[in-house]
Parts: structure tokens; sequence; C-alpha cells
């Protein structure tokens, strides 16, 4: 009878592990926190037997940011087996860590469990959606984020609208549904799998009664939701899933989206379910890049090797986490550029919540990246 | 599925100070208020968060009322007044998913009277009544194989949710 944390092991390939020490290397919390490692986490696992409890902070503390599997040569995925040990936790009788009073967490389960459809109050007049059609824009957790994170100056709404705004450039008017729910990415990186199925069915459901073909999503944690998480537990989606910078990316290829000049000087922020996950690292690049005087200067690791934004799922926001974020920000003051883009509503807010709180002088503004291409919209 | 709500309870988040005073007096004075309410004494109305109403909605609360000293007289510094950010803040949250805002009700008093409690409380279930009453009955969901169907029916239904939620504001 093998333990819960060996069963997680084998199935999360663990046991190939050859102790090179890369992934902690290659870790940002290891970098901050010298008490945890991806490898000791899973030996610490190993000589816990099924006390899972004795694993809460190491389970807790990782960001599940995918650095340190995209580098391992055994091809372990630390990612999976934390998230796999976080629903075990759960299982346990462990109530996880909850950032901001829970008030996130508990939107979630709000929306998994309430009736009603949303309001779309939020869509700006000057867009165009339809009720029904072949692409349907997924606004995901957007119109609830600007609630909270206002007086951050943080507006997820104007992310979203400038989402409709570039689609509607394209001659496209997505559908923008009152079904909709959460897509679940928090619950299910947390191990609240039960909330997470109610929300996934659901979603499928609006999907097909919105008729759609492509869903577009604007956050890359939901896009990596549908095309990673619900194949896996669904089958195949009746749907392609892209997120809007791969969307409009052949619009601008084609030479049917183009922007009016802007100068400025910017650098780009991979979001891990973007790079890491979905591997989508060119075309935010080619959008930034076809804005007329838009210089785009990289930081020094970028890509694959980007550093995670210091936070996922809402789950921790202590001293390691800001550190990280405040690495990762000085670095990108470095390259000289006025705005760090990002193409995560997340690593926005949590970006800016760094630059807000730590002294970093002359530091670039955090910009996403719908706002800055439907800015260079007009002439 | 409005049902659902008309059928479950009130939360009451109720300050142990005077809120609580004036639910025990009620009790004691035999003021009568509707059946189905379930009320929580917290230490201050300022540990009452934007998530803890919201989870009370998620449990299938019809309403939650927050029970806070009256201005000026919190024991705790000015918990009742971060409990209305926290209140309001709640409120913006459901309406978002199309829960009116008007089932969340704050009531901001040092009066230890029960008969007033009761009041209060009556006041907020005529209320509540009257949302029940607003709520459309919703198109029937999910029957496998019928998308076509429930389309049509969607359509016809949020059509007006979402007129009605662009005059709000």
């Amino acid at each position: 009878m093998s333990t819960i944390f060996e069963e997680i092991i084998a199935s999360t390939k663990a046991y190939y592990c050859i102790e090179c020490g890369i992934c902690t290397g290659s870790c940002p919390v290891s970098r901050h926190h010298e008490a945890f490692s991806p490898r000791l986490m899973v030996e610490r696992a190993l000589l816990s037997g099924d006390e899972v409890g004795l694993m809460e902070p190491e389970i807790w503390s990782c960001l599940t940011c995918g650095t340190c599997s995209a580098r391992c040569p055994a091809t372990v995925d630390y990612s999976e087996f934390t998230r796999r040990s976080r629903v075990a936790a759960r299982r346990a009788g462990g109530e996880g860590i909850d950032t901001h009073a829970g008030v996130l967490a508990a939107m979630m389960e709000l929306q998994a469990s309430q009736p009603e459809d949303r309001d779309l109050g939020w869509i700006s007049p000057d867009v165009s959606v339809a009720r029904r059609g072949k692409v349907l824009f997924f606004t995901g957790c957007l119109p609830y984020f600007r609630v909270i994170f206002d007086d951050m100056g943080i507006d997820t709404v104007a992310m979203a609208n400038s989402a409709i705004r570039l689609m509607n450039a394209c001659g496209r008017r997505p559908v923008v549904s009152a079904a909709e729910r959460c897509c679940g990415h928090d619950l299910y990186w947390t191990g609240e799998l039960e909330s997470f199925r109610k929300l996934a069915r659901r979603n499928l459901r609006m999907i097909e009664d919105a008729g759609a073909t492509t869903v577009v999503f604007a956050c890359p944690e939901c896009c990596a939701t549908f095309a990673l998480v619900y194949t896996r537990l669904f089958g195949k989606l009746g749907f392609e899933t892209v997120h809007i910078t791969e969307f409009l990316a052949p619009y601008v290829a084609g030479g049917k989206l183009s922007f009016a000049e802007r100068d400025s000087t910017v650098t780009y922020q991979d979001p891990c379910r973007l790079g890491r996950y979905l591997g989508v690292y060119d075309e935010p690049r080619a959008l930034l890049g076809a804005v007329p005087g838009l210089e785009l200067r990289e930081m020094p690791r970028t890509r694959s090797e980007a550093v995670c934004c210091g936070s996922s799922s809402w789950v921790g926001c202590t001293r390691v986490n800001k550190s990280i974020q405040l690495e990762r920000l000085r670095e990108a003051a470095v390259t000289g550029a006025d705005r760090l883009i990002t193409a995560c509503p997340k690593c926005n807010i949590h970006l800016a919540c760094a630059a807000r709180d730590g002294d970093i002088d002359d530091g670039p503004e955090i910009a996403f990246v719908t706002d800055v291409l439907a800015d260079a919209l007009g002439a | 599925m409005a049902t659902r709500r008309a059928k479950s309870g009130i939360v009451g988040f109720l300050c142990s100070w005077h809120p609580l005073t004036a639910a025990d007096n009620a009790g004691a004075d035999g003021c009568r208020y509707g059946e189905g309410t379930t009320f929580l004494a917290v230490d201050c109305a300022g540990v009452v968060t934007t998530a803890a109403i919201l989870r009370a909605f998620a449990g299938g609360a019809r309403g939650v009322l927050v029970g806070a000293c009256g201005r000026g007289d919190c024991h705790c510094a000015n918990g009742n007044e971060s409990c209305e950010k926290a209140v309001e803040e709640a409120r913006t949250l459901l309406e978002l998913s199309g829960v009116p805002g008007g089932r969340v009700k704050l009531d901001l008093s040092s009066d230890v009277s029960g008969e007033r409690f009761a009041g209060i409380v009556r006041e907020f279930e005529e209320e509540l009544r009257a949302l029940d009453d607003s709520d459309k009955p919703r198109a029937p969901r999910s029957k496998p194989g019928a998308a076509r169907s429930r389309r049509k029916a969607a359509g016809r239904a949020r059509q007006p949710a979402r007129r009605a939620a662009t005059k709000r504001r």
C-alpha cells in the first residue's frame, strides 16, 4: 500500500529526479527563501508518509510557475506535484492560504453556486458585442477584479473592453455571455476540485449555447485552463481556444489590422500560463512590434526563462513573493523601458502592487497588452 | 432557480456589543420575526469581511444582515466603519453576479431595543420578498441534446437582464 505522496510522486515522474539541483537554481522562490526547493519538497513528501499536514508550508510556497519543470533534465512535473499535494491537503482538512481576506476564493465559490446570470453592464457602449456567433470573448474575472483592485488604479474592465475593441477593429463582433462563469483556474490549482468541476461544466454549456467555434481569452490562466485542464477532464472541446494575442496576430500579419504611431520604449513580461504552459511567445511580441515607434527592449530573463510575477492563484503574498516581484521590476527598470507590458491581468495586478509598495525609482509603468494596442488603434 | 433563495433564510452577522444585545432582548421580549434566520455573533462588525458575506450567498443564503454599533460607538475604534466598506464591496460583487445588492442589509445602531431589532428583521424580510417577486422565472436548464431550444430560451431570458443592467449604471 503506497502512501498519498508515493502515488503523487509516481504520477508526476518525480522518481526520475537525478538530484542535479537545476530546479532549485531555477526556482524564483528558492532565490529568496533558502529553506524551499522543488527537489527537497519531493524528498520531504516521501519522508512525511501520509502526514499531509507536514507538507503544508512547502506546497503553498510553490508558485506553480513551471520554471523548474521547463529546465528539468528528467522532466519532473513539479507544478502538478504541488497541485496534487494541495488536493491531498484539502482532503486531509487543510484550509489552504487565501490572500485578500479570501474575497477572491469566495467570489469563485459564489459563481460556482449562484443560479443568476452575470451583469454585463460593464461593457462599454462604444464596443460591439453579439448574443450568438462563431467567436466568443471569455471575460473571466476581469469585471470583478476592478471592484477589488480599483484603489490600486488598475482598471481590469478597461482591459476587457480594449480586447473587444481590438476584435471589433478586426471586423469581429464577439459574443459576451451573461451565463459565463469564472474558469476555475485558481480553485483547480488550490485543490478545490468540486467547485472547479461545477464552473467548468457551466462554461462548456454556455459556449455550446452561444454556438461559438473560437473562444478568445484576455487572461492566459483562463486560456490554459480551457486548453489544458478542461480537455483533460472532459475530452476534446468542440471549439478552438486562443489568447487575444494569438487571435490578433494573423490579422496584423495579413494587413487587416494596423496601428498608429506611438513613440515609446517597452519591455514585455511573459506570463507563465501563456509562455511556459501554452508556448505563446511570439504573438505578443509580433503585435507590439507592429505598432510604429514602439521599441521593445527585452529583459535578460525572457520567454521560457521569464521570472514569474511572484504569486499565482492568490496563494501567498509574503516577503518572498514581494522580493520576487521587486527583483523583476528592477530587471525591467534596467532595460530603460517606460512601460512594462504584460499579457496577463494577474501579472499586471501583482507587479503594479509591488511597484506601488516598493521604492522603485524611475521604474516602468505597468500596462496591459490590450490597453496598449487599443490605444494605438486611433490616429 | 430563484425559488432556491426564497426557501432559505437570512444570515445575520451581529456585533456582540449592541446588535447582539438587541437580538437577545428581542428574544426575551418575545418579539416576532420570521423563521429561518441564523445569527452569528462576532466580536466586532469589523471582522465581517466581503468574503464572509459572499460565502453566505454561496451557501444559499437569501439575504445577509450585518448588525454593527452606531457611528462613534464602536468598542474597537472603527470596526463599524470598516464593515461598511466590506458591505459596499460585497454588494458590488453580488450585483456583477446578478444578485441584487439589496440582499445585503447593514444596520448601524446602538439601540438595544428588542422591538426595534425585530422590526429591522421584519422590514428586511419584506424587502427580500419584493426581490424574490421581481426575480423573473428563468429559462429551463439543460436537457441533454436540447441545445437549440435552450439557446432560444436563453436568448429571451438574457436580453432584459442586459437592458436592466445598462440602465442601472
